[in-house]
This record gives structure tokens, sequence and C-alpha cells, in this order.
């Protein structure tokens, strides 16, 4: 059939060939026109205008001149074969690219990293992959155009601080470790994992978080501390945040907010945080009344709630205000002047003196008696009742005298006696007109005379005189002479100094004697004795007299 | 046996020429002295040893005189009872010295007597 239509056509060619120059044109009639020379009428010719295109062929477009094409098939007008850019061929997988044109499978650097990865993929190949594939993958990142070979370290900063850990191991890297890994070790970081620690530091724990540590210990650190640590110990109680420092303040063990005995407790220091029974107020007054906490002065007291007042200055541990029975200025309804604060029924003091007599005058001491108002019976406002049984005596009187025995003679007294009004009987101050009594306990004994007892009834008595206590006069063996030399010899009652009388001149002479004598002087002595020649009765002076002589000394 | 008591007595006395004890100031009693053994003057003070009237034994008595230096007339009381005893020591049973002193605001007192007027 082809070949039929070739002959017709290069017949037809031949026709216009002989003789077209000469003979009038014909009408154009395709069947037999052949324009293009290549032996095939227009009408069969698919390109009448070229030699080389008569028929048409199924084709494949072959754009990037590998011998295969792509794409749908088409009727190309051809000559004997394909024109060129047509090929019969239409597997290429890749029209555009000549040195690709079938599918295979391989590995493609998808990252763009330049190694290739899995996994495997089909790629329109020629004899050579092309760029950007390859038979094996060695990218150990796929998909990661920054990572492609493995790549070994020895440190790693995982956390980023700066500060690395051993650690070896490989990594799919890049052209150099990724960052967090290195060959070099930088520091010590003794918790990779956190960034904002990397140094072992000493520090305390602070376990209630308070910024004060308790127990020591060492902690992985940056800049600065981790929670739960601090740089300072001391932390008296490291289970509460509020206590952390042993702190000055007082007991409350009333709890009334105010404490009384200073301590040291384990709190937030001085103004901060104190556990219960404890205040920095100090003042508490009386730490076991939560009712009371301040002590206000008071100047009068009416405990008893009588009206009556005591002026008394004090304190009392109170709150606010002072309590009933207290206060700083006298009330109006108050009156000064209270013995006993804590009876009512009695008020005033008065003194009393107890008069058992009923005299109105009390003994002394007086006693200071709480009263209500007056004194009670059997006390006198007034006292120095010097005998409280006799309501008779009452009053001590001064007496100069005193006739104790009655008989109407006085003593010296100088003493004072109870008496009433006046001085009893006995006693006076008037002047005696007569001696006073010697005797003032026997009435019969009264008038002091001179006298020496006589025991041998010469009339001089022994010894001196001295006062004798009489009725008037000497009793009897008593006589008003004494010195008696000799009272138990009768002819003997003097003593006498005598001196030898040895010329009988009535004058003696030295050495003298001391004699017990009666009346009469013994012969051949005399009381004289100044005999200057006691052997010549002539003679007594030497000359001149004894006064002229003392005289003119 | 009383006899020669007695006479021991006597013996004692005659043979104490002078007291030995501290001699007795005189008070407001009047001291007679019927014999006069010694006289000193000590300061303002005369001491006279003698014998008491009715005594029998001598004693010492002082009398003192409060003398000052503005007080002649003390002094002259001194001196003039000094005389006095003098002169009854001199003469032996002639005068009787008599010496007492009232005490406080008043002078001692001399008085030189006969025994005989």
């Amino acid at each position: 059939m082809s070949r039929t239509w070739l002959v017709a056509a290069l017949a037809l060619g031949c026709l216009r060939c002989g003789g077209g120059d000469e003979a009038p044109a014909a009408p154009y009639d395709p069947a037999t026109v052949d324009a293009d020379g290549d032996g095939v009428f227009a009408l069969s010719d698919c390109d009448d205008t070229r030699r080389d295109r008569w028929q048409r062929l199924a084709g494949f477009a072959d754009g990037d001149g590998d011998g295969r094409g792509a794409g749908t098939v088409v009727q190309v007008c051809s000559g004997l074969a394909l024109p060129a850019g047509w090929v019969t061929d239409g597997s290429d997988c890749d029209d555009v690219h000549g040195d690709r044109w079938f599918l295979a499978e391989a590995y493609l650097d998808a990252d763009g990293d330049g190694a290739p990865e899995a996994p495997l993929a089909q790629v329109c190949r020629g004899g050579a992959l092309p760029a950007g594939w390859a038979e094996a993958p060695s990218d150990c990142a796929p998909g990661d155009r920054l990572a492609w070979t493995e790549r070994a370290y020895l440190y790693r900063d995982v956390d980023g601080d700066g500060e690395t850990v051993a650690s070896a191991g490989v990594i799919c890297a890049g052209a150099a470790l990724p960052a967090g890994y290195s060959m070099d070790a930088r520091g010590d970081d003794c918790d990779d994992a956190n960034p904002a620690v990397y140094a072992r530091r000493d520090a305390f724990v602070d376990a209630d978080r308070d910024g004060v540590g308790g127990e020591p210990g060492v902690v992985c650190a940056g800049a600065s501390l981790p929670a739960g640590w601090a740089t300072g110990g001391g932390d008296c109680d490291d289970g509460n945040a509020r206590a952390f420092t042993v702190t000055s303040a007082s007991r409350d063990a009333d709890g009334d907010g105010r404490g009384a005995e200073w301590d040291t407790v384990c709190g937030g220091g001085y103004g901060g945080w104190l556990p219960a029974g404890w205040s920095f107020d100090g003042t508490d007054c009386d730490d076991t009344d939560p009712f009371a906490w301040e002590r206000l002065a008071y100047a009068y007291v009416d405990r008893d709630g009588d009206g009556h007042a005591l002026q008394q200055y004090g304190s009392v541990c109170t709150r606010y205000s002072l309590p009933p029975g207290y206060a700083a200025s006298l009330p109006w309804s108050w009156t000064l002047g209270e013995c006993d604060d804590a009876d009512a029924t009695r008020w005033l003091a008065l003194t009393g003196y107890p008069d058992v007599d009923g005299d109105t005058y009390g003994a002394s001491p007086g006693e200071s008696l709480c009263t209500a108002g007056s004194l009670p019976a059997g006390y006198a406002s007034r006292g120095g009742d010097c005998d409280p049984a006799d309501a008779s005596r009452w009053q001590s009187l001064y007496a100069a005298y005193r006739d104790a025995d009655g008989d109407g003679r006085f003593v010296s007294a100088a003493m004072y006696v109870c008496s009433g009004a006046s001085l009893p009987a006995g006693y006076s101050n008037a002047s005696p007109s007569q001696p006073l009594d010697c005797n003032d306990a026997n009435p019969d004994l009264f008038l002091a005379v001179q006298g020496a007892p006589d025991g041998d009834g010469d009339g001089f008595g022994a010894g001196p005189l001295a006062p004798v206590c009489t009725g008037g006069t000497l009793p009897a063996g008593y006589v008003a002479k004494g010195k008696d030399c000799d009272d138990a010899t009768s002819s003997l009652w003097r003593w006498v100094v005598l001196y030898p009388d040895g010329d009988g001149d009535g004058v003696g002479a030295p050495p003298r004697a001391i004699r017990c004598l009666g009346a009469t002087i013994p012969a051949g002595f005399s009381e004289l004795g100044w005999d200057a020649n006691d052997r010549d009765p002539a003679v007594q002076l030497v000359s001149g007299d004894e006064l002229s002589i003392a005289t003119e000394l | 046996m009383r006899r020669l008591v007695k006479a021991a007595a006597i013996v004692a006395v005659l043979s104490s020429g002078r007291a030995s004890a501290a001699p007795t100031p005189v008070g407001a009693t009047p001291v007679v002295l019927v014999a006069i053994d010694s006289v000193e003057v000590t300061g303002t003070t005369i001491v006279v040893a003698g014998v008491e009237e009715g005594a029998g034994a001598p004693s010492e008595w002082s009398i003192s005189f409060y003398v000052t230096s503005s007080d002649t007339f003390a002094m002259g009381q001194l001196e003039a009872c000094h005389r006095m005893a003098l002169a009854a020591m001199t003469k032996p049973g002639a005068y009787r010295l008599t010496l007492w002193d009232q005490g406080s605001y008043s002078y001692a007192h001399c008085r030189l007597s006969r025994v005989t007027p």
C-alpha cells in the first residue's frame, strides 16, 4: 500500500516537472500534484513542500536527542524515516537531558548536602547517574543538608552551657562536629542536662528555699546556685522557709502577742517571722494572763470597793486601763483614807488605847485600829493610863517626896506616881517641914541621929559616928560619941597622942605614942611634945615662937 | 588575952612612922590632925601625914587647891595652908590642923588652932 502511494506521488511529480512552464496552469489537483517532487502527490503527501517528507510515521519527540523520545506517540510527517527529533522509541524517561533515558533505582542527595541518602528512589539516568545520585547511600542524616557524615567526638555539651562532659561517640555531622560535640574538653560540666549549671561548688542545702542553707554540701551550679542551695549556711530550721536565723525574742506563753522573758529562737531575724509563742515585744508584765500585758501606774487603790481609797503608788499588770479598784488620780467617788483595803467595813485608822477600867485613859502603847469610823468599845482615844486596871488612877504625876509608912515624915522621892486628878496620899511636892524620914518603911523610925554603938557603956561608941535611924532619940546601946578605942573596956575610950615627958615639966618630946586611954594621962607622958630639952624642966623652946618661924617661910 | 591584943596594936601603931597607903583626899567632912609627921607640896596639892584626932594610927591626907596662872588667890591659900602645917609640925600637941574641901565651886580650907587657947 505504502509503495503504491509512493509511485503515484512520483508520477504526479514528473508530470508537473514535464511541462509546467509551457502549458497553462491546470487547476490544482492534489491527487496529481506533487509539489515537492518527492514522488507523492499532495493528496497523500503529508508535506508537499518538502521532498524529504511525505508519509506519516508514528514517533516520539526526542527533545534531548538521545535517540529516545518521550511523551505520546505522534504521527510525524516523515520521509523514509522519522525526521530528526523524532524517534520510534518512546521510552525516554527524561527528554530534556540527553544523558538520561531510563529509569533506575539509586540514592538521591535529597537534602543537598552532597551525600546521597536512603531510601532508594527511581532516577532517570543514562550511563551514569545524574548529579546528586549515587549507587549507595552515604548520608547519615537524610533530609539534613548540614549533616551527612559520621564524626567521632570525645566530649559533649548537651546543654550548651560551654562546659563539656567526657562522652565519646559518633555523630552524623557536616563539615565539622555540631555544636555540643567536641574532641576537646572545656571544663567538666557537672550537669550537662542543665545549661544553667556546670560547676561543682561548696554550698549549703537550702531545703526550705529561704536563702539560708543548713547542712553543707556540694552542688552543681552555674553563675548562681540552683534552687535549694544557698551560699551561706546556718539555717537553724531548714524545714521552714520563714525561720533561718537564731533570733532574739521573748517567750509569749499566754499568747497575747507579748512576751516576758527574752531568749533565742529560730526565726526570721529581728522583725521577721517568729514561731507561735514568741514575740518581739518583750513587755508583757504577766505572761500567764493573755488579757494582761501592760503595766499601768496607779496612785490610789480601793480594792475593797468601800469608796475609801489608799494613796499607794505602784503599778498593775493589765490591759488598756487600770482594773477596778485602781486609779491614777483620785476619783470623785472615792475618799482618801483607808486602813484596811481588804475589808469594806473598815477604813478609818485610829489609835486606840485599851481601857479596861473605863477611866477613858487607855494603856499605852496605843494600838493602831482600823475602824468603821470610831473606836470600838474597850478602847480610849487617849493613852498613858498608868494603872489600866484602876479607874481612879490614870496619869503619872511627879512627886518630890514620899511617905510610904505614913509616919508623916517624907523621903525624897523625885518620882512619878500613878495618880488620879492629883497625887494620892503619901506623896507630896511640898518641901517637908520636918527632917526627911530615915526609914520610910517603918513608921516608928523617922529621924536620923548621929551615933555609934557603945559596947562597953562608957559613953563612947565604937568607930566613927554614923547616922542611926531612930524614933527621935538614939536607941539604947547607941551614944552620940564615937571612936571608942576600946569598946570592950569602959575605962578606955579615946586614942591619945602622947609624948614622953622626961623632965616632968608637962611638955614631952618625941617619939610620940598613941595610946588608948580613959580620962587620965599616965604619968611621964604629956599630950604636948615640943620640949626642946626634955631633961631640963626649965627649957621647952630653944628660941622664938614656932608661928613666927612658920610665918617667915 | 585582951591585954595582949591591945599591946600588939599599940606596938604596930608606934612602929609605923608614916602610913604607906595613898593619901586620902580631904572631903567636906573636916579632918582634924593632932600630930603632923610630914608636909609635902606636890604641884597644887599638899599632902599631910599625921594623926587624926581620935585615930589610933597615923594616916596621910591630901588637899588640893585649884590654882591657875591668873589665880594668885588660890596660890596664896596653898602657901598659907603649907605654913599652917609646918607650924603644927614644929610644935607637936600645941595645935590642931583642920582640913576640909567642900568640893566644886569652893576653895579648900585649912585652919590652924591652938589646943589650949
